[in-house]
């Protein structure tokens, strides 16, 4: 008996759109609202970086989905777990909501905080009614990318790592 | 090794089961203790002493004895996803007791993970 845990990536009207059927298999933040769903598709939206002020990227809406035969899953917590962002002005903000919003690619109302980057500073994303049922989800954690004009080195931000941690009994 | 020792002292062993599996019996039984093996150790958790033995040493003990004493035994799962893709996961798991002090909920007991490192439980 163990669960099987998936991770989907939410687009569209009140993030309403989870993607995809299985296993998410990145979270790449884009210019567009939609899933990443070739692994590449990130190239072609890129976030530019402005002449002036800041531009963002659409809000990355992600929650995990736990099927199969458990008790009980508690403790679900989320942080980004390594890398480095390839310029200094770049910053990734975050944050957790129990209530699906439409993604915007303007300053986010959700993820308002700098993303955690330690196990102790982690986000708790364990839904208020506890996961006790195959079929039963997480709360939304909220990626942002800011890109100010003051961004110097454009290209791939380098590669981040997100570690989702839960507790199974 | 899984073992349950009921409160009427009758033992019942679960060898080879998963967690959860282990947890059910854990949950249909009136506990005096439990032991388990995960990563090459084994624990002994003591719910009348409340008290937790590792490789049959004593790992740690409460202050004051708790209330509403209930058995920890659960798998913690950690799923590690880069931006770009792939994803990985590292499973340790967390073995002890917790109740009632105070008006305070308290945990006593550690979690191992796979290179056999402890830590407590918090």
């Amino acid at each position: 008996m163990v669960a099987t845990c998936n991770l989907k990536i939410c687009t569209s009207t009140n993030a309403g759109t989870e993607s995809p059927a299985g296993d998410a298999t990145n979270w790449n933040l884009m210019a567009t609202d939609a899933y990443d769903s070739t692994g590449t598709d990130y190239q072609s939206n890129p976030i530019v970086v402005p002449s002036s002020g800041t531009n963002y990227s659409y809000e990355r809406w992600m929650r995990l989905e736990f099927t199969g035969t458990f008790n009980a899953i508690e403790n679900v917590k989320v942080w980004k777990s390594a890398g480095t962002l390839s310029d200094g002005n770049l910053a990734l903000y975050s944050g957790e909501t129990d209530t699906g919003v439409t993604p915007v690619d303007t300053d986010s109302s959700v993820a308002t905080s700098a993303i955690p980057t330690t196990e102790g500073g982690a986000t708790d994303i364990t839904p208020a009614a506890g996961i006790d049922a195959s079929g039963e989800k997480t709360d939304y954690f909220v990626v942002q990318l800011d890109v100010p004009s003051t961004v110097t080195t454009p290209g791939d931000i380098g590669s981040q790592t997100l570690t989702f941690q839960y507790d199974e009994s | 090794m899984a073992q349950i020792i009921t409160k009427q002292g009758k033992e019942l062993n679960f060898d080879g089961l998963d967690v959860v599996e282990f947890n059910n019996h854990l949950r249909e039984n009136e506990l005096k203790s439990f032991s388990t093996s995960y990563y090459g150790k084994h624990f002994f958790v003591d719910l009348e002493s409340q008290e937790i033995y590792i490789d049959g040493e004593l790992y740690s003990k409460v202050e004051e004895k708790l209330e509403n004493v209930r058995w920890i035994n659960f798998r913690r799962v950690k799923l590690i996803y880069a931006m770009s893709g792939g994803r990985e996961q590292d499973i340790s798991y967390g073995i002890g007791l917790h109740g009632i002090s105070n008006q305070k909920s308290i945990k006593c007991g550690c979690i191992i993970n796979k290179q056999g490192e402890l830590k407590n439980l918090e």
